[in-house]
């Protein structure tokens, strides 16, 4: 297992890396950097005790283990100095607060959203969802028959945005969500049901 | 070792299951060969390929000949790069694919640039999404970008678009409303709830926000 010694001295490529990395941001109090990083090799080289599997790692492991820990305290590091060096002064006119785009993050708008299909069938064998999310595969979501026997149901993540889908009834018919929008696929000329999916 | 082993492992199932997902099989073998070159050819310019699979897939599920799945094929193919050039720097597989789609609906690539600018950090997929649904829906699609653009410079959420591209769409579909008016009426409502529009916005667009009857007020 490295001494936190290594770390500091940046004999590690990846640690020199996330050295070179601050050195390009504002300078910032030099203490406040290694108290940052040797606290966070030792966290990594002092795993909690109901973590038993990490004590067996493998000597490369455990240096891989620790040079993330590392880089990412650094990575932390280097941004909130470089937030606290270049956010403006603290003059920001309220708007709207709760209805700015800072209100919602970038990175959870990007992320899948669990979406409900429901259909009413009552006399099918089988419903499949189909849609671009699933490259209209019909094997790929089949939908479940509720215990009341006319509804099937099928939930999903699905990526913000536009998609376009139908239900295959019994391999063999394709029916649009009579409750749902439709529109015309322009290059075939064929209909399906639509739902932007979006973040609440 | 071992565990270097397991990793590998996982990462070539990994990959043969994205290579499985972009597979595609056609009516008959010259299609399947020409789609396949398509979709090779996106994957490699790094575009996201399963758009055109999905399309791709579509045309075989509705029965289209060979030579129509071809050129439905290539058509993706062609508007997803011009998606990605015109959404730069975004590159968001989600955020190309709708871009691809606003761009199916004839959405001209200006709008879309300018919705890029816009929203520079934040994922574009459901302003993309809420303009198509918008042109779909029969607003004119300058009103339609017009409305998205505002939307954007003034702090709303997606949440928001998305509820005025629902709310258009319903009065349209439901209430037997024109889609213009349905729009500018949504949009004329929000105005209280957003921020008022940043002069640099109202002057780097040339889409004639300030000059609409129902845009948004100057701060």
């Amino acid at each position: 297992m490295r001494d936190s010694r290594d770390f500091r001295d940046g004999a590690d490529p990846v640690v020199r890396r996330a050295i070179d990395e601050l050195r390009r941001l504002p300078s910032v109090p030099a203490d406040a950097v290694a108290r940052i990083t040797t606290a966070a090799a030792a966290a990594r080289m002092l795993p909690p005790a109901d973590e038993p599997v990490f004590l067996e790692r493998g000597r490369s492991w455990g240096r891989i283990s620790a040079a993330a820990g590392l880089v990412a305290a650094a990575a932390i590091a280097g941004f909130v100095v470089r937030g606290a060096m270049t956010s403006p002064p603290s003059t920001r006119v309220a708007t709207t607060t709760s209805l700015t785009p800072a209100a919602f993050s970038a990175d959870r708008a990007s992320e899948p959203i669990v979406e409900q299909f429901i259909f009413k069938a009552a006399n099918a064998r089988r419903v499949a969802l189909i849609g671009d999310f699933n490259r209209w595969d019909p094997s790929a979501k089949p939908m479940e028959r509720s215990a009341g026997g006319e509804l099937w149901s099928v939930s999903l993540p699905m990526m913000p945005g536009r998609h376009v889908y139908a239900f295959m009834v019994d391999d063999s018919l394709m029916v649009l969500d009579p409750s749902a929008p439709k529109a015309r696929d322009p290059d075939l000329g064929v209909e399906g049901s639509i739902r932007n999916v979006g973040r609440p | 070792m071992r565990r270097a082993g397991l990793v590998a492992c996982c990462f070539a199932l990994h990959a043969a299951a994205a290579q499985d997902s972009l597979r595609f099989s056609g009516p008959d073998a010259e299609t399947s060969r020409q789609v396949s070159q398509i979709i090779e050819s996106a994957v490699a310019a790094g575009l996201p390929a399963s758009q055109i699979v999905a399309k791709a897939n579509l045309a075989v599920l509705v029965r289209a000949p060979g030579p129509r799945i071809v050129e439905t094929a290539r058509a993706v193919a062609g508007r997803l790069e011009v998606a990605r050039r015109s959404i730069m720097p975004h590159e968001l597989p989600n955020d190309i694919v709708n871009a691809e789609e606003a761009l199916s609906y004839n959405v001209p690539t200006d709008i879309l640039r300018q919705i890029s600018k816009a929203s520079p950090k934040a994922p574009i997929a459901v302003p993309l999404s809420v303009l198509t649904q918008l042109v779909v829906t029969r607003v004119p699609v300058d009103r339609a970008g017009q409305i998205v653009l505002a939307m954007l410079h003034r702090g709303a959420t997606p949440a928001q678009l998305q509820a005025l591209g629902n709310g258009v769409d319903a009065d349209v579909r439901l209430l037997g409303a024109a889609a213009l008016d349905a729009a500018n009426l949504r949009y004329k409502n929000l105005n209280p709830f957003l921020a008022p529009m940043p002069a640099s916005a109202a002057n780097a667009d040339n889409l004639g926000l300030s000059s609409s009857p129902t845009g948004p007020k100057k701060p």
